[in-house]
């Protein structure tokens, strides 16, 4: 999400993480009459925690599964040093094995947000594989896809609401690392069995993905 | 933080490993390697206080860090500085803002309910449906 929350160049981190910007969110309003249609579904949000997901989406009579991939991603423990001249890589398996593992849990509904545009490249591939094996067929996934990368975008919390709104919060200083074309999306989701895109007049695309 | 009073206190110098069980509240500051059990009391996780157990309580408030399952029959209070890996299972929850919790949360009945309802423009999307092409 672009800067939103005011302020030039450096004043980001002395802003910290306090104000919350309300986002009118298509895909939001799309997934929260999935929620409201349902029983026991199990969501899994893979943003930084929520308080207000937790709360909002337990009321709804779902349960929860938090992940904040992002956070866990930027920890340089997942880096193998290149050897012999050899560029450094990462340890995707392991990542994932620490990261990814839902102990055989499925998932009916996932809100993804825009953590991909902020995860090292070669995790972006494989998460879409992994959510696509924890989904269940039918389940549903929200995620949001930056438009350019402007170098003002900043990572967000994003806090679900009871409108087709969602407030977004910034939640650390994390880099936006990758931006991609309708055509490069949709190559992401080429598993998935459906997918409807929203496009909004800021920078950010919104993706309803069907399993 | 200090603990309530009537409440059995484990200082942040001291190390478990094991099953921990009992019949009164607890406030625990050490680190903890085991099981808690405390089926019908508190349990307070103190701020420095380093978890790594499952945790079978009443109610639980936690200002620390706990790694393990929390299965609380009443109220789970995740404070402010509290970091959770693991899953939580409790009748009610709350959550202050900035907590970390990975895992999965689940709730009887008499979950708390959803927070405000901000305004904003309903004007500002427009939709375009894609298709996947195969």
């Amino acid at each position: 999400m672009r800067n939103l929350f005011g302020g030039g160049e450096g004043s980001a981190a002395s802003r910290g993480s306090g104000g919350k910007f309300p986002r009118h969110s298509s895909g939001w309003k799309e997934l929260l009459k999935h929620l409201k249609g349902q029983e026991s579904l199990r969501v899994l949000d893979i943003g930084p925690t929520s308080s207000t997901n937790i709360n909002y989406v337990t009321s709804l009579g779902h349960s929860i599964y938090m992940a904040n991939l992002v956070e866990e991603a930027v920890r340089p423990e997942w880096v193998i040093p290149g050897e012999s001249g050899e560029e450094p890589r990462y340890d995707v398996e392991r990542f994932f094995e620490t990261n990814l593992n839902f102990s055989g849990r499925n998932f009916d509904v996932v809100i993804l947000w825009d953590t991909v545009d902020f995860l090292p490249e070669p995790l972006v591939e494989p998460v879409f594989a992994k959510l696509h094996e924890v989904i269940a067929p039918g389940g549903q996934m929200l995620a949001f896809f930056h438009t350019n990368n402007d170098p003002a975008t900043v990572f967000c919390r994003y806090h679900l609401t009871d409108t087709e709104v969602v407030e977004m919060q910034k939640a650390g200083s994390y880099p936006l690392l990758n931006t991609y074309s309708n055509r490069k999306i949709e190559n992401l989701l080429r598993d998935f069995s459906s997918y409807r895109f929203f496009l909004a007049k800021d920078n950010l695309r919104e993706v309803i993905i069907t399993r | 933080m200090k603990p309530a009073e009537g409440s059995t206190v484990i200082g942040k110098s001291v190390t478990i490993r094991g099953e921990l069980s009992g019949n009164e509240d607890l406030y625990m500051d050490g680190d903890i390697e085991g099981t808690i059990r405390l089926s019908d009391h508190a349990l307070t996780i103190g701020p420095n206080a380093k978890v790594l157990a499952d945790i079978h309580v009443k109610d639980i408030v936690v200002f620390g860090s706990v790694t393990g399952n929390l299965h609380a029959t009443g109220r789970v209070d995740i404070r402010n500085s509290a970091v959770v890996t693991g899953d939580i299972s409790s009748g009610r929850l709350s959550i202050e803002e900035n907590a970390t919790i990975k895992g999965m949360v689940s709730l009887g009945a008499g979950s708390p309910n959803a927070n405000g309802q901000p305004e904003a423009a309903k004007s500002e999307q427009e939709t375009l449906l894609l298709e996947p092409k195969a």
